[in-house]
């Protein structure tokens, strides 16, 4: 987990856009929105890959950012803010699609391809994430998708960067042992 | 209509009259207006139900022990509405940790201090002042302030349910239960068991009916 200037410059950009947003400034408010749509859909297409419901997802999460606008502190980060909001989101669409999920377990049972596992391995790793004590899942949401370092998801969590890491390992080791759970 | 332009057509909308926000990102004068609204609602029914304990103004002034009791429930109730409000506000799980903490520290020390109460009562246990309904009292009059609360969580985002209405019915039930405390009787056995029980059960029917209760998305 390292500094990223891009990351930086983001949310500096961000937080200043939406700070003009909550006064009610539409102009800097659609420009938030429409560079926050493409970094919701890298994130969704990183994270879960070419699913179909990439576009669901990053509208679901743009209007759960707008209902909830309020709830962001002009003071603290704008990142694990957002980043909290999408990681829910994205979840509720995934788990909501259930036709989804049907094809494509149905799509493992009949066959071994490589296209037909992936989707369920998401949904298992989704699955397994859920699974996690809160605060190991707190960690990983924060550092791996939200893509904050050790010292960032140790001042948002007040815990230590020592303790940060100890969760996070603990986790990871947590997600790969039910995933190989999964595929016995 | 091609994804990229429901999307932007989306954002257009959303962005057109887009209406400023007042506090954004705090969650004290959400919960500072809500514990007014819950006093309000508890006192008037208590005052529509019955008397207060008479003489308890001057109980108050008399016997600084029974005055700290009182204001630590008074700390307690307000430092859970607080933290209930405070489950609404995402990715501040720093501050979020540190304030469920000093409620729930707090909720324990009022208890404990009534427990105390059991062997060395802070005033002299009297059967004056007896409500005879008062342990559905509480749970009756903390309910319209906990489905008020969940109104008002539900317009925020609530990332565990169960924990936000948990800490939101303590803080409904903590407050009829520190209301009885000088509108009934004054007995620490009674309090703890006809005012305090039936008030920290608000917090449980929470826990219970949190989904319900406030999931929206």
């Amino acid at each position: 987990m390292t500094d990223d200037p891009r990351r930086l410059e983001d949310e500096k950009r961000w937080s200043e856009l939406m700070k003009r947003a909550q006064l009610g400034d539409s102009a800097a408010y659609e420009r938030l929105l429409v560079e926050l749509g493409h970094a919701i859909e890298a994130y969704v297409r990183n994270r879960f890959g070419g699913i179909d419901l990439v576009e669901d997802c990053v509208q679901e999460c743009l209007l759960t950012i707008h209902r909830v606008r309020r709830t962001w502190n002009p003071d603290r980060s704008f990142r694990p803010w957002l980043f909290t909001i999408v990681r829910n989101q994205t979840i509720d669409v995934l788990r909501r699609d259930r036709s989804w999920r049907r094809s494509e377990r149905a799509a493992v049972e009949s066959g071994t391809s490589r296209e037909a596992d992936e989707p369920t391995r998401l949904v298992d790793g989704v699955v397994a994430l859920q699974a996690l004590p809160e605060p190991q899942r707190q960690v990983i949401l924060l550092a791996k998708y939200g893509g904050l370092t050790a010292a960032e998801v140790a001042h948002e969590m007040g815990i230590s960067e020592g303790a940060v890491k100890v969760r996070l390992h603990r986790a990871l080791k947590a997600i790969a042992s039910y995933l190989r759970e999964q595929d016995t | 209509m091609s994804t990229q332009r429901q999307r932007d057509e989306l954002i257009a909308g959303l962005a057109t009259d887009l209406r400023p926000v007042r506090g954004p990102g705090r969650a004290w004068p959400m919960a500072l207006a809500w514990l007014l609204v819950a006093a309000v609602i508890t006192s008037g029914s208590l005052l529509v139900t019955g008397e207060i304990r008479p003489g308890v103004a001057n109980q108050l002034v008399d016997y600084p022990r029974y005055l700290v009791e009182m204001l630590l429930g008074v700390a307690a109730v307000a430092t859970l509405g607080l933290a209930a409000f405070q489950t609404g506000f995402p990715g501040d799980e720093a501050r979020l940790t540190r304030r469920t903490r000093l409620a729930l520290g707090l909720l324990a020390i009022w208890i404990a201090t009534l427990l105390t109460g059991l062997v060395d009562p802070a005033l002299e246990p009297s059967m004056l002042g007896k409500r005879e309904y008062c342990w559905w009292e509480t749970p009756l009059y903390a309910l319209p302030a906990f489905v008020l609360g969940c109104v008002w969580l539900r317009g925020l985002y609530v990332l565990n349910y169960r924990w936000s209405a948990a800490l939101l019915g303590l803080a409904a039930g903590s407050l009829p239960a520190l209301a009885m405390q000088v509108a009934c009787m004054y007995d620490p056995a009674h309090g703890l068991v006809r005012h305090l029980l039936p008030g920290l059960a608000v917090g449980l029917i929470g826990a219970f009916a949190g989904r319900i209760a406030l999931q929206r998305r």
